[in-house]
């Protein structure tokens, strides 16, 4: 997956890495940019409203030199166990371009249901595999993200 | 007239079930709210850095599994890669949660301590314990470093 980030913008490096880390997952509030090892709670696809019973739990981590972030699902997250990795790079045009690649088991999880939210102990749970939505909708959802990011670009550069 | 006062019950009761529904629902929602509202964004109470050499990583992984059953932990393990090289642990237990996760090079681990319950939160302090025993065990895989972040 990748995105461009047209060169004719004119973005710094550090502009760039700003921009980047207000991106780095589905749901997150631009306002508040990601920061290395904190644990996030991603959106329901295409939304900002935040999963709830751990559905979303991430922890995230960014490299020294800011041009790579990793999102890695924590048990219980819908699409457990996964890797995201986004990288931000410039073209020799200078044009910027976000590439997102994900791995991971697609194993089928024990989620947590409603009404045992995060926190008890025992939680009640049930087997669930959804590889076949993040196969599907992976690609859709990262890309969603990117031309939010675009757009945020266009608006406050 | 008894009809009328026995529809007026009817409708009374309608109307205290309701009420009755309605304070549950924001009872139980209020509660949920609490319970859930530190998890949007969780900052690591302490962090360490570990590195090994990727032939330790079965070493690693024993050690991590001796502290989690000592201090009462559950512990769940994701290999990434068929080598099991690239792997990431999570330890929870009711007050605090550990992630250890190898983001970007082989052998280098980053180790995450963090709140866990959002109405009676863990402080750093509270962990202290922990983190010593931690390191403990993982100072003796021959050769590690383990560097304090924060």
């Amino acid at each position: 997956m990748g995105s461009l980030h047209p060169a004719e913008l004119q973005c710094t490096a550090e502009e760039m890495k700003d921009y980047f880390l207000r991106f780095a997952y589905p749901g997150q509030n631009p306002a508040n940019p990601v920061i290395d090892r904190h644990s996030y709670t991603v959106g329901y696809p295409y939304t900002n409203f935040p999963m709830q019973f751990g559905w979303g739990a991430i922890q995230v981590r960014i490299s020294e030199d800011g041009f790579t972030s990793v999102n890695t699902t924590k048990p219980g997250h819908i699409l457990y166990d996964g890797k995201i990795i986004r990288h931000l790079s410039q073209g020799a045009d200078g044009a910027w371009q976000v590439t997102t690649t994900g791995y991971g088991n697609n194993t089928t999880v024990n989620v947590i249901t409603p009404g045992s939210p995060p926190g008890l102990n025992p939680p009640n749970e049930i087997p669930v595999s959804l590889s076949s939505v993040n196969t599907w909708q992976g690609v859709g959802i990262f890309n969603d993200l990117d031309h939010q990011m675009i757009a945020y670009i266009e608006d406050h550069h | 007239m008894s009809v009328n006062r026995s529809k007026s019950f009817t409708v009374g009761y309608v109307l205290l079930g309701l009420m009755f529904c309605l304070a549950a629902g924001i009872v139980m929602i209020t509660r949920y709210q609490k319970m859930n509202s530190c998890y949007n964004d969780r900052p690591p109470l302490r962090s360490i850095d570990v590195t090994i050499d990727t032939s330790q990583s079965e070493q690693l992984i024993e050690q991590l599994k001796k502290f989690a059953d000592k201090n009462g932990f559950k512990y769940e393990i994701a290999y990434y890669t068929p080598n099991r090289e690239d792997f990431s642990v999570w330890m929870t237990r009711k007050d605090v949660e550990v992630v250890i996760s190898s983001p970007f090079n082989p052998g280098e681990f980053g180790i995450d301590f963090y709140n866990n319950d959002c109405i009676q939160p863990t402080v750093a302090s509270d962990i202290d314990g922990l983190l010593t025993d931690l390191k403990s065990f993982i100072s003796e895989i021959p050769n590690v470093t383990i560097t304090d972040v924060n």
